[in-house]
């Protein structure tokens, strides 16, 4: 069929893309399909065979209405046949009519659910989403069976054609903000999108911002709760990170197994995370501007103690600090990289090198590693914000070496302005402590038992108000 | 001009970066070269203060280079003069090449001879450009600053006792007084001008007296391990609780140790540990001596103007136990034997009373009200101020205030 | 982002304000000019301060959405208005380059001998700019933010400094005459009177029904703490007050105990330091907007360059010491400081009692017109 040699033309004659020709009644009939992408089984069972069983006049509404044994089949004009093909589906030509039937067969290569490495669970969920779209979508499908739950799919990227995915509650999402996003989804350019990252910078205000203005996470458990609590989630197909919006700052504070656990822990555990943070950016600078600038504050033992460490260094302390720094940095970053025996390896090198070695050979002082490995160390409290965190970590530690102490205490205060100024989609990122909201605080650093929990967060705009009966 | 245009839209949108890298531009060549503070300055652990001819001689003791495998301390000792203390300390810094600092001085010391003239002008030098510590502690020596701080270094070089340590653990076991600082300018600034300062004394001892390794005593003495030969005699900073007293801020008397007990019964020091009453023949014993430690010691003054003179009436409350009794045959007594008896009672408050009065004779007689009567008095303003007005001369005040002791004392054996 | 701010944003405004210029120089200053009635002094200032919140209030119950500067043309017209407004214009520069002045010194004290000007002016300002820049909502957030740890961190400086409470070491309270009291009042009239910012962006607060109670019970708390801390200094530091010119840093650093370990003033540093930033912005802020209504047109850079300009001008060759600044304020400034304690109020007092008209028809009046 000249229909089906255009085709093949258009798709480069790509080896995988097949074709398979039947003879009924008289009449040519038509598989076009790409191999790698369907279960040929399933073609087997639900397609070829009907169809060879068949022994009626072949026309496609009788194919699709009464032969084919396939859950999902579409009558497909000219101008579609390409973008269906593509889409992994099966394409049936009649000899005689224009149009075609694209049945659904899909079989592509996916993961099973699995825990995702980013946040495990100590008690509680552990699937996590995976590439397929539709396993997000079946998994919190299974999370939520509400007629309230709201699945939009939009295809994005030129030549990717990604499908992404808009879910939401009706009955409780501000509706201004779901028009907001799908308004911002649709009119995005670009020619590819792998992964919701490639969208956010779209769709958020700042997209040059160092912070991030979203949520994201791999847990159905997580999503969940943050769509019961009016906010959008956006899921790309080719990535198991969801995101949700609008974002609080203190969302990354909490973590699934605040949920599983006695909400007295819980509390304790999210004030050490909220110090971890504090810790993680401020530590390594105030050390700095200490021992360069201030040592009226430091008593004198501890000067003592440094100094006798310190001495005879090659490095001043400006110097070793992003010395130290940016070796720890090296390492992490090999270690990410390299395979799990290699990286055990090169971890003890590592290791030995920074912390014996170097001390040892008057390099580096210990009080400069213990500040540095602390802070690195403490980074991973809050592993979402964990980019974030080493760079301003850095701009801590230069604003220390050079304007002291008040430049620190400058710069935090400068910080928690700019994320002031934030308000992505009308919630405030520092919500429910700037501004103040009373209710929200029952699940922000502090965390009350669920029976206390009986309203919804305030700061996110919902059109209910009340958990419970509806 | 459109490129200037872009250049500052530019420059808005990310106006923060920008001016971050010129704060970098400006400031991190310095903060790249510089070393640690500690490095380029030296600090100061304490200083001593001595009159050389005319001039201001100053010794300071300063962190030194250590070697890391002792994480103690280990102190300088360095010397200038100069024609005023600020001299003095600029050709320390001279000498050195560093500049001082003195945030984290633990003591200064003052010699017998400085203390002739004006101190207080001496300490606001420290505490307005130095910028000492106003809790530090200000002690007078006998001798010279310099050769107690030089003990103090050589202590603190051969073992872990630390003079600085010592004052500050110590004070409110050796000194009744506030021997800080700032109770030096509070007395110097207010109407009376009257201060004191913890004395110092350096003992010379036989070398058999010391051991090394006793350290510190209640109220005594610190001791040194010198590398010096057996032979040779060693020297200890005594402080035995004597106070230096001044007088718009030159040193005017010392207050012994004797004569610093009447004091204690009125400043509620927790000095006055032990109480010995001699004489004793009653409930059965003959001419015993009876020593009580006090457990607690309360003071309440009370003040009154009857026909417009001012009357101060200490009443100070005793709560003792009795440790030891030596009768005068050399023979001892169980304790809980002993009652408060009302002869008993008398005696406490006779011996009480007569080293108060020791103590008033001393203060009367130099003119110096060391306890705060004044203070007591300011109190009741009007009635004071009328009273101060009737007298010839302001500061023999004290002359014409009846003071008063009364003593309340009980007895417990646990 | 609408540019109102909450009730409990306001009380933080008025909270940092009480704390902001009386926590350095001020209680020495009481103690010199007063002696032992400083106490009396600080509390009859205190006193009129309330006196003066609990009137702006009032007002901004009866004009929700009127500033000053509306109520004032209201019955005078724009120029005496302007004319009012640039002499508060000059109060905020001045409070600006005095905090400036007071936040140096005590970092010269406490912090660093050789901190130099041009490392706090390289900090201070683009921070304040920012945060003036960004909007009044995100300046409110921001120190409503900081509030709590300022807050803690005041109480932490209460308990630091070792003090034994016994009676009579205060000394007779009412030695000096009710003139010199209240000269003294007078006097020091400058370092207070920072309630005014309230009025001033009246029209930018969220009316609430109990927001006197919501304000008044944060500015209560910060005045007890503040009481506290001058009760402490006035107690440590009698005869020797003109010694101690910084007095929080003097009152936590008072601590014999921990002489051996050094001092633990850091959380007092801390906790200055973000008041110097917070209170900047406000009176960054008020001045800004005073600007934005003498010049007659909105427009943020224009005012923030003028005003920079203007700082930096007074601080680096006018009043580039700390002295220079007190001695201007204490024998000049008092005779201005008749429009903030005396006229602003008196005209708002008499607005309340003897204005029929609320604010709102005001409003719909003016929109009708135009």
């Amino acid at each position: 069929m000249k229909i089906i040699q255009q085709i093949k033309e258009q798709l480069n004659n790509n080896p995988d893309v097949s074709e398979r020709q039947f003879l009924i009644n008289g009449k040519k009939v038509y598989l076009l399909f790409i191999k790698s992408t369907i279960d040929k089984t399933l073609l087997v069972h639900s397609v070829i065979s009907p169809l060879l069983e068949y022994g009626g006049e072949p026309n496609l509404s009788t194919l699709s209405n009464s032969v084919l044994r396939a859950s999902e089949v579409e009558k497909v004009t000219k101008d579609q046949f390409v973008k269906s093909l593509l889409r992994n589906k099966v394409l049936l030509f009649v000899d005689g009519e224009s149009d075609a039937l694209a049945i659904d067969m899909e079989l592509l290569p996916v993961r099973q659910p699995s825990e995702p490495p980013t946040s495990p669970t100590i008690q509680g969920p552990r699937e996590g989403f995976t590439e397929s779209v539709k396993t997000t979508m079946a998994l919190l499908r299974k999370q939520l069976p509400s007629k309230h739950l709201v699945i939009k799919s939009f295809f994005v990227g030129e030549m990717s054609h990604t499908q992404v995915v808009l879910f939401y509650m009706d009955n409780l999402a501000d509706k201004k903000i779901v028009k907001t996003l799908e308004k911002k989804i649709k009119s995005i350019n670009t020619d590819i999108v792998l992964d919701p990252h490639y969208l956010v910078e779209f769709i958020v205000g700042r997209p040059n911002s160092l912070f991030e203005q979203y949520g994201s996470t791999e847990k159905p458990d997580i999503v969940t709760a943050k769509l019961m609590e009016g906010r959008v989630a956006i899921a790309v197909d080719g990535s198991p990170i969801v995101i949700t919006l609008p974002f609080m700052v203190f969302e990354d504070v909490q973590n699934s197994n605040d949920y599983y656990t006695n909400s007295h822990y819980a509390t304790f555990i999210r004030y050490v995370r909220a110090f971890g943070i504090l810790m993680a950016t401020v530590i390594p600078g105030v050390y700095l501007s200490l021992r360069l600038y201030h040592y009226r504050i430091v008593p004198l033992k501890y000067i003592l103690t440094i100094s006798a460490t310190t001495q005879n260094l090659p490095f001043t302390p400006f110097l070793e600090i992003l010395f130290i720094l940016i070796l720890f940095q090296m390492l992490y970053e090999v270690s990410l990289r390299l395979p799990r025996y290699l990286g055990i390896a090169t971890s003890i090198v590592g290791a030995l090198v920074l912390g014996d070695t170097g001390v040892q050979a008057g390099l580096i002082s210990p009080p400069g590693i213990i500040v540095i490995a602390l802070s690195l160390i403490a980074v991973y409290t809050v592993p979402n914000q964990a980019p974030q965190l080493n760079i301003i970590r850095l701009v801590f530690v230069f604003l220390g070496g050079t304007l002291g102490l008040f430049g620190v205490v400058g710069g935090m205060i400068y910080f928690v302005n700019y994320l002031n100024s934030m308000d992505e989609f009308g919630v405030p990122i520092l919500a429910p402590y700037a501004p103040r909201v009373e209710n929200d605080l029952k699940d922000a650093l502090h965390k009350k038992p669920m029976p206390k929990m009986k309203k919804r967060p305030k700061s996110v705009k919902s059109n209910d108000n009340i958990r419970g009966l509806e | 001009m459109n490129w200037l245009r872009k250049s500052l839209n530019k420059i808005k949108h990310a106006y923060a970066l920008y001016y971050f890298v010129i704060v970098l531009i400006i400031f991190l060549p310095s903060a790249i070269t510089i070393p640690s503070l500690s490095f380029r300055s030296a600090i100061i652990t304490a200083i001593g203060v001595d009159k050389q001819d005319e001039e201001v001689m100053v010794s300071v003791l300063t962190l030194s280079e250590i070697s890391k495998s002792e994480m103690r301390e280990n102190v300088k000792l360095l010397q200038g003069s100069g024609v005023t203390l600020a001299n003095a300390f600029s050709s320390i810094e001279s000498s050195i090449g560093r500049k001082i600092l003195m945030g984290h001085v633990g003591y200064v010391v003052i010699s017998e001879d400085f203390a002739t003239q004006n101190v207080a002008e001496v300490i606001n030098t420290l505490i307005i450009a130095g910028k000492v510590s106003n809790t530090v502690p200000l002690l007078m020596c006998e001798g010279k600053a310099k050769d107690v701080l030089d003990n103090a270094q050589k202590m603190e070089a051969s073992s872990s006792y630390n003079m600085r340590e010592m004052i500050n653990n110590e004070f409110n076991e050796t000194y009744t007084k506030d021997i800080s600082i700032d109770s030096f300018l509070k007395g110097y600034y207010s109407d009376i001008h009257i201060s004191t300062l913890g004395y110092v004394t350096l003992e010379s001892q036989p070398t058999n007296a010391i051991d090394s390794s006793s350290g510190q005593a209640q109220g005594g003495q610190s001791q040194q391990s010198s590398s010096q030969s057996d032979s040779e005699q060693k020297t200890a900073i005594s402080y035995k609780t004597e106070h230096a007293v001044f007088l718009n801020g030159k040193f005017k008397y010392l207050f012994t140790k004797e004569q610093m007990r009447g004091i204690n019964w009125i400043v509620e020091s927790d000095l006055q540990k032990i109480l010995t009453i001699n004489g004793i023949s009653e409930q059965g014993l003959n001419d015993a001596s009876i020593t009580f430690t006090i457990s607690k010691h309360s003071v309440t003054p009370k003040v009154d103007f009857l026909n417009g003179k001012p009357y101060v009436t200490y009443e100070i409350s005793l709560t003792m136990t009795p440790v030891e009794i030596i009768e005068a045959n050399g023979g001892a007594r169980a304790i809980k034997e002993i009652t408060l008896t009302d002869e008993l009672k008398q005696k406490i408050c006779d011996v009480v009373k007569r080293e108060v009065a020791l103590s008033l004779s001393v203060m009367r007689e130099q003119k110096t009200d060391v306890i705060g009567v004044y203070k007591l008095l300011y109190n009741k303003y009007r009635p004071f101020m009328d009273f101060l007005d009737t007298l010839q001369n302001r500061e023999d005040f004290l002359n014409y205030v009846n003071i008063g002791v009364d003593v309340n004392s009980f007895i417990t054996t646990n | 982002m609408t540019q109102q701010i909450s009730v409990r944003q306001t009380a933080c405004f008025c909270a940092i304000s009480l704390l902001a210029l009386k926590l350095i120089t001020l209680p020495s200053l009481l103690v010199i000019m007063s002696t032992s009635s400083a106490i009396v002094v600080a509390l009859i200032m205190f006193a009129l301060d309330l006196f003066l919140l609990y009137i702006f209030l009032k007002v901004k119950e009866k004009y929700p959405n009127l500033s000053l500067y509306e109520l004032i043309k209201k019955v005078f017209g724009s120029v005496l208005a302007k004319i009012i407004y640039i002499i508060l214009f000059s109060f905020y520069i001045l409070k600006l380059v005095m905090l400036n002045n007071e936040a140096i010194a005590y970092m010269r004290d406490v912090v660093d001998e050789d901190f130099r000007l041009i490392v706090y002016l390289m900090t201070f300002l683009p921070v304040v700019i920012a945060m003036v820049n960004s909007g009044l909502k995100s300046t409110a957030r921001t120190i409503e933010f900081g509030f709590v740890f300022i807050f803690i961190g005041l109480i932490f400086c209460l308990f630091l400094s070792e003090v034994t409470f016994t009676y009579g070491e205060m000394g007779p309270i009412f030695k000096e005459n009710i003139l010199n009291i209240l000269n003294s009042c007078k006097d020091v009239g400058f370092w207070f009177s920072d309630f005014l910012f309230i009025t001033i962006i009246s029209d930018k607060i969220k009316y609430k029904k109990n927001m006197k109670k919501i304000i008044f019970s944060y500015v209560f708390i910060t005045l007890i703490i503040l009481i506290a801390l001058y009760i402490i200094y006035f107690r440590l530091f009698n005869v020797t007050a003109f010694l101690h010119r910084s007095a929080i840093a003097d009152i936590t650093q008072y601590n014999r105990n921990i002489g051996n370990s050094g001092n633990i003033d850091i959380i007092a540093i801390l906790v200055y330091m973000f008041i110097i930033f917070f209170q900047g912005a406000i009176y960054f802020t008020g001045a800004k907007i005073i600007f934005e209504k003498i010049v007659g047109y909105d427009n943020k850079i224009h005012a923030i360059i003028f005003i920079t300009l203007l700082i930096l001008a007074l601080q680096l060759f006018v009043f580039y010491n700390l002295d220079l600044i007190i001695d201007f304020v204490v024998n000049y400034l008092k005779y201005f400081g008749v429009v903030a304690w005396v006229i602003i109020p008196l005209y708002l007092i008499c607005l309340l009692i003897f204005d029929r008209e609320k604010g709102d028809e005001l409003v719909k009046k003016k929109s009708k017109q135009n």
